[in-house]
C-alpha cells in the first residue's frame, strides 16, 4: 500500500519540526534588523515572506543603510543563493514527472532546510510505488519552514520596532554572519578565501556603496579557487558526522 | 517615488533575485549541468562573502579603522561570538551572548 499524499505531507512537516531551533533565533534576529532599516512592519515582514533568505536579506539591507545602490544588492543577493543552484540541481529530478504550476511552486520552497531534510527521502523513495507522491513530502517540509520563517519574521519586526537602539540591532547581522562562517571554516581553501577576503576588505575600507565588500568577496572567491582544498588535521580528526553533513549543505 | 515604494520595488528585486537560484535549474532540468568547479566556488562563496562583510563591519567606527577595543565594543562582542559559535554550534547562545556582550560594555565602559 503506497504512502498517501496526505500522510507524505505530514512526515514531511515532522522532519522539519527539529529544524525551528534554527530557524526561529536567525529569522527573528532578520526580521528585528530590517525592521530598523526600512521602518515599516508589514515591507519586513513581506520582505522576508518573499525573499525566503535570511542571509541576503540581512546582507542587501545593511547596504541599504549605506545607500549602495540597487545593483549592488542584487548582486550580493544572488552570489549569496548560488548555492540553491546546487539545490536545484540535486533536486530537479524528484520533480521531473510533475506539471509546471507544482515546478513552479515548490522551487519557491528550495531553502536550506527544506533541501536538506528532503533530498535524501526523495531520493530513497524514487523507482518506488510511493515516487509518484513524493513531492508531498517536500511539500510539507517547505510549508512548514515557510511558515516558521515568516513567523519568524513578525515576531522580529513586532520586537525590532519596541528594542531600544542602545541595543545596538544592527550588530545582529554581523553575529549571524560570523556564527555562518563558524561552520563553513573547514578546509584550507575556506580559510584563504576568508582571509584574503578580510584583508583586501578591510584596506578598502572607505570605498563608496561598500564597493571594498564586492571586491574584497571576489578576491577571496579566487584566492580560495587557487588553493588545494585540503582539509586541515584538525577537521580530520573530528568525528566522522562533519564530512557527512559536509556533503550535505554547507549552512 | 516614496522611499517606502522604492523599497517594495527593492524587496520584489531581490526576491526575483533569490527565486531565480532556486527555478532555474528545476527548468532547465537535463539542458544544463553546472560544471565540475562550480560546486567549490559556491562553497567558497560563504567564507569569502561573509569575511568581507563581517571584519570591516567589526574593526571600523565613524567609517575609520578603530582598532581599540576600550572604544570598539564590537571586537570584544565578535571574538565572543565567533568562540560560541565555534564551541556550541548554537545560534541562540551565540546571538544572545554576544549581543549582552556589546549592551553591557556600552553600558559600563560608555
Amino acid at each position: 500500500m503506497p504512502i498517501t499524499p496526505r500522510e507524505q505531507f505530514l512526515a514531511g512537516m515532522r522532519a522539519q519540526v527539529p529544524n525551528f531551533a534554527g530557524s526561529f533565533p536567525f529569522g527573528v534576529a532578520a526580521g528585528a534588523f530590517t525592521v530598523t532599516v526600512v521602518n515599516n512592519f508589514w515591507l519586513s515582514t513581506g520582505m522576508q515572506a518573499l525573499m525566503f533568505a535570511g542571509r541576503a536579506q540581512m546582507v542587501a539591507m545593511q547596504l541599504e543603510k549605506e545607500h549602495a545602490p540597487l545593483m549592488f544588492m542584487l548582486l550580493a543577493c544572488l552570489v549569496i543563493n548560488l548555492r540553491c543552484l546546487m539545490y536545484g540541481t540535486a533536486i530537479a529530478q524528484h520533480f521531473r514527472h510533475l506539471s509546471w504550476p507544482w515546478k513552479i511552486g515548490l522551487s519557491f520552497m528550495l531553502a536550506d532546510f527544506t533541501y536538506a531534510v528532503s533530498i535524501k527521502p526523495l531520493g530513497d523513495m524514487a523507482g518506488t510505488p510511493d515516487a509518484p507522491t513524493r513531492h508531498f513530502f517536500y511539500l510539507g517540509a517547505g510549508v512548514f519552514n515557510i511558515a516558521m520563517w515568516s513567523g519568524d519574521g513578525i515576531i522580529g519586526a513586532l520586537l525590532g520596532n519596541v528594542i531600544p537602539p542602545s541595543w545596538n540591532l544592527d550588530f545582529v547581522p554581523t553575529v549571524s554572519f560570523i556564527f555562518a562562517l563558524s561552520t563553513a571554516l573547514r578546509e584550507q581553501d575556506d580559510w584563504a578565501a576568508a582571509v584574503a577576503a578580510g584583508v583586501v576588505s578591510v584596506a578598502l575600507v572607505g570605498l563608496p556603496w561598500q564597493a571594498g565588500l564586492f571586491i574584497g568577496a571576489a578576491v577571496g572567491l579566487v584566492v580560495g579557487m587557487v588553493t588545494k582544498p585540503r582539509v586541515r588535521e584538525y577537521a580530520v580528526k573530528r568525528p566522522a558526522s562533519r564530512s557527512a553533513d559536509n556533503k550535505e549543505i554547507t549552512s | 517615488m516614496s522611499d517606502l515604494q522604492r523599497l517594495w520595488l527593492t524587496a520584489l528585486a531581490l526576491a526575483g533575485v533569490a527565486y531565480f537560484t532556486r527555478f532555474s535549474m528545476v527548468a532547465l532540468l537535463g539542458k544544463v549541468t553546472l560544471p565540475v568547479w562550480s560546486q567549490r566556488m559556491f562553497k567558497l562563496t560563504v567564507p569569502a562573502v561573509f569575511m568581507a562583510i563581517v571584519l570591516p563591519g567589526v574593526i571600523t567606527l565613524n567609517q575609520g579603522i578603530a582598532l581599540n577595543p576600550v572604544d570598539n565594543h564590537r571586537i570584544a562582542a565578535a571574538l565572543v561570538a565567533a568562540v560560541l559559535a565555534w564551541r556550541t554550534r548554537n545560534m541562540l547562545v551565540t546571538m544572545v551572548v554576544s549581543m549582552g556582550v556589546l549592551w553591557a560594555l556600552g553600558w559600563l565602559v560608555g
